[in-house]
């Protein structure tokens, strides 16, 4: 075992099962143009409440991973669905001057809302990208904590194919990366 | 001449208005200002002024966010701490609610927060709210980070550069919490949403509870709470914080 510098492993190519329940690297692709990824759309039930936010006369509830389900909250005795804008990798979003910041897997998105429902993405300012943990991991790259003991098996990543956005679980054959 | 010193009485009258109630909304919010949103106790984003605050990773980013038409990534500050889970901001201090403790960084510049204390306990994810010299964390157990450890700690933030605790209650298992005057909002998940009376921080006791909310997240704003829930959005009129009074539901389809 090497500590402090990565957890990170190459398997030696025979001790690899021909078989094993592992995860795949699901890759974003940077080139593909912002507003097709971001944009306004009709309102639709909420399937998990993520985290809540409120801006003047607006209530923002996130759907995680998918974006904010906005309702006019003039009423709080009854909030009107108004729109759903659609940001993936979103779980946080901030307002100010109409401006909404919302998080995303490859930085942060402003959105112009002051004429909702109607939105404009202004910018993409983008952030550091860091690979996410595996599933019961705490990080990627930094040591894996007690439990790494037990391998957790994955497809080795390819840089070219872009940034990693998520893990997906599947079974793999022969995989040569773990950690 | 006479009018002129009508208008301003009439000036410092308004002024001392306003400044009342930004004073007593700076209790409850985060932000500084009607034109800044307010979210919930777990937020990963805070508005003070023209800065925002984002904690991506163990980065700190600060962004100017005076011009609405340009964003400009300020600084990135390394926390120098994994798990950074939420932040909390008032207008001198910024706490970070981390697996391994709370975390203080000074606003004194704004644009390059400073490192100020730590308050570490065991191991374990936990949100933060600040009222005066109080700082509340709660610690739950059911996630990665668990230690079996479900409270509520009550810390003195009075010498800011030396956080010390000053009580322990055990909670079911806590989450988000928002702060308003006397009252801290709990949402305790299965044991159910709680109103705690905060006066005497040594002796905080609950003071009324709605047992079927399963809450994760609150935000109090005026006299409306907004729950977040496993089962959907929850709003409560909470004048009466003794009795509060169901106004509507969202509901989610998990």
């Amino acid at each position: 075992m090497v500590f402090g510098i990565s957890c990170i492993y190459r398997d030696d190519y025979k001790n690899v099962p021909d078989k094993v329940f592992g995860y795949r690297p699901v890759y974003f692709d940077s080139s593909v143009d912002i507003n097709t990824l971001i944009y306004s759309t009709t309102a639709r039930p909420v399937k998990t409440s993520g985290k809540i936010y409120l801006f003047q006369k607006y209530l923002f509830v996130g759907e995680p991973g998918e974006g904010v389900h906005v309702f006019d909250n003039s009423n709080p005795n009854m909030p009107a669905m108004l729109c759903f804008i659609n940001i993936p990798y979103n779980y946080d979003i901030a307002v100010k001057d109409s401006i909404l910041y919302a998080d995303t897997y490859f930085g942060i998105v402003a959105i112009n809302i002051a004429h909702l429902p109607d939105i404009k993405v202004l910018q993409h300012i983008r952030g550091s990208v860091e690979t996410p943990p595996l599933p019961g991991r705490r990080s990627f790259t930094g040591w894996a904590g007690q439990s790494s003991s037990s391998k957790i098996y994955f497809e080795c990543i390819e840089p070219n194919k872009g940034i990693i956005v998520s893990w997906l679980p599947d079974t793999l054959i022969k995989p040569k990366c773990y950690q | 001449m006479k009018n002129i010193f009508k208008i301003l009485f009439a000036v410092i009258l308004l002024s001392t208005f306003f400044y009342a109630c930004d004073k007593d909304s700076s209790a409850i919010t985060s932000g500084d200002s009607s034109n800044t949103g307010q979210g919930g106790s777990l937020a990963k984003f805070a508005i003070q002024g023209n800065l925002m605050y984002k904690v991506e990773g163990t980065m700190l980013k600060v962004y100017d966010v005076s011009n609405t038409s340009n964003t400009v990534l300020l600084n990135s500050i390394d926390l120098k701490n994994t798990g950074v889970e939420t932040i909390f901001s008032n207008s001198q201090y910024l706490f970070f609610g981390t697996q391994n403790g709370m975390l203080i960084y000074g606003l004194s510049k704004p644009s390059a927060p400073n490192y100020i204390s730590t308050y570490t306990h065991v191991v374990s994810c936990d949100p933060v709210v600040v009222q005066g010299n109080t700082a509340y964390v709660t610690l739950s157990t059911g996630n990665q980070c668990n230690r079996g450890l479900n409270q509520l700690e009550a810390i003195d933030i009075t010498d800011i550069t030396s956080p010390t605790l000053l009580k322990v209650y055990r909670m079911g298992n806590p989450k988000g919490m928002a702060v308003a005057g006397k009252y801290l909002y709990l949402c305790d998940q299965a044991a159910g949403f709680k109103v705690l009376d905060i006066t005497d921080n040594m002796n905080i006791v609950e003071v009324a509870r709605i047992s079927n909310l399963l809450a994760y997240d609150v935000i109090a704003s005026g006299n409306i709470l907004t729950i977040t829930s496993t089962s959907g959005v929850y709003q409560y009129d909470c004048s009466d914080p003794l009795n509060l009074i169901f106004l509507s539901k969202i509901a989610s389809q998990k």
